[in-house]
């Protein structure tokens, strides 16, 4: 607790000292902040724009996991069809986010589908890889023996691949939730005019400094609230002990 | 039940199996005997389908195979019961499953151990429940190395017993790899001296 509040404190001071060299037209200071931010709290448009951020990302990063999940145990199982889907992989690893907002911004308006899409081709190729690549380190043995004795594919599923692959699933999701967030907010700022990432976008365009802070507090409380709730619970699980902050 | 054709396999450059020839029928039951480190274990894994040959064709005509390794590949995170019940899930219903399972862990001397993970038991425990999952299976190809080594007197008695009563019925084809000659003599086994290396054979009627 101490070294949190000793870094909130140091924020503050920093930001304070920023606020008296620039003046407070560019970068407001923190009590300005604060009033815009309780002031923003109040109206419906803030809550409306935080719960379409977090849903957006939750449900990217849901569709995406699914996916990951199904084609990475099929490749996973399969050297053939890894092979054939490496290359693909290796294409959307390359691809950086800011051209699938274009060419979804293109294809797909300016509704839910960029940010969702957006983050899923982010997030998509290293918790794919993360899937097939544990499906792939499983005992080989034990699934030829489940086979000799006619065990069904459900059972093997059940039985041997998911609990086997469940820690590394686990470590891929924290990275895909830190990540996904933030890819989340760019595609918002880019492509759309919801969510926190447009409302960013709108205060930048009108210059409304304290606005464009509040905003960015949100989003900053909402990834450490992530953080701490969340992903430092799942990579806990992920490694079976404890994780030093 | 069980053909093997002219079976062949290389491992790291060097030839352990050549030609290979083994036909097996209901109620035949053979036991691989010779010095170890000869390819039997390699021979009876490509007969179970564990590993392939580099040539040859193997051919199994059977609803219900029971095989015990000795590295007896297990569910780490399932007990004892409840990877009896996964290997046997095909084959019986689940009320049925419970019932045969307390059975064969009792008669492998693994009562105690019925809750207990593959990670807290012994490699002399494990063997013995890879061993139960594959008799009490009532399997009609049946192949198993080393069943009766390290077991002690009840435990060995349990496996000759079902092994007898399966040859008695002849309802399988039983292929093994064992130490314990006089044992599986006496329950009415052949035996098959291998000695020529690398490994060749002919056996049965094609």
């Amino acid at each position: 607790m101490i070294p949190f509040l000793f870094s909130m404190a140091t924020v503050c001071v920093l930001w304070t000292g920023l606020s008296f060299f620039f003046g407070t037209g560019l970068v407001p200071s923190p009590w300005e902040t604060a009033a815009c931010l309780a002031r923003m709290a109040t109206t419906t448009a803030m809550w409306e724009n935080t719960a379409i951020t977090v849903t957006r990302g939750m449900v990217a990063i849901l569709v995406t996991l699914l996916l990951a999940l199904v084609l990475g145990i099929i490749a996973g199982l399969s050297r053939q069809i890894m092979s054939f889907m490496s290359p693909l992989i290796a294409v959307l690893q390359a691809t950086p986010p800011i051209l699938w907002i274009t060419l979804l911004m293109v294809w797909a308006g300016a509704g839910n589908a960029v940010p969702i899409l957006v983050v899923t081709a982010s997030v998509f190729p290293p918790l794919f890889l993360n899937v097939a690549q544990s499906v792939a380190a499983l005992d080989r043995r034990l699934l030829m023996t489940a086979k000799i004795y006619q065990v069904k594919k459900h059972r093997i599923l059940k039985d041997i691949i998911l609990p086997g692959i469940y820690p590394y699933v686990l470590a891929g999701l924290t990275y895909a939730l830190a990540s996904g967030w933030k890819v989340t907010a760019v595609a918002e700022f880019l492509g759309s005019s919801r969510g926190i990432g447009a409302q960013i976008y709108w205060s930048y365009r009108m210059l409304e400094m304290p606005e464009l802070f509040s905003w960015a507090l949100v989003l900053i409380g909402l990834g450490m609230g992530l953080e701490f709730s969340l992903i430092r619970s799942l990579r806990r699980k992920a490694q079976g002990g404890t994780v030093h902050a | 039940m069980l053909e093997l054709r002219g079976i062949f396999k290389a491992i790291g450059g060097q030839r352990i199996i050549q030609d290979v020839n083994l036909f097996l029928r209901r109620g035949d039951m053979i036991c691989l005997a010779g010095p170890s480190g000869v390819g039997k274990t390699t021979l009876l894994e490509i007969a179970a389908g564990m590993i392939e040959a580099d040539g040859g064709t193997v051919r199994r005509h059977s609803t219900r195979m029971g095989c015990a390794f000795q590295d007896a590949p297990l569910l780490p995170w399932l007990s004892a019961c409840d990877n009896m019940d996964f290997f046997l899930s095909a084959h019986m219903p689940p009320e049925q499953r419970r019932q045969v399972s307390r059975c064969w862990l009792g008669k492998m001397g693994l009562e105690g151990a019925a809750w207990k993970k593959p990670s807290e038991m012994s490699g002399g425990m494990k063997r013995r429940l890879s061993i139960a999952c594959s008799l009490a299976l009532k399997p009609d190809i049946l192949m198993l190395d080393e069943p009766l080594a390290f077991l002690d007197k009840d435990c060995q008695k349990a496996v000759t017993g079902e092994l007898a009563r399966l040859h008695a019925r002849r309802s399988a084809a039983i292929l093994l790899i064992s130490h314990e000659l006089e044992l599986l003599v006496e329950i009415g086994a052949s035996i098959v001296e291998i000695d020529s290396s690398p490994l060749s054979l002919f056996y049965g009627q094609a």
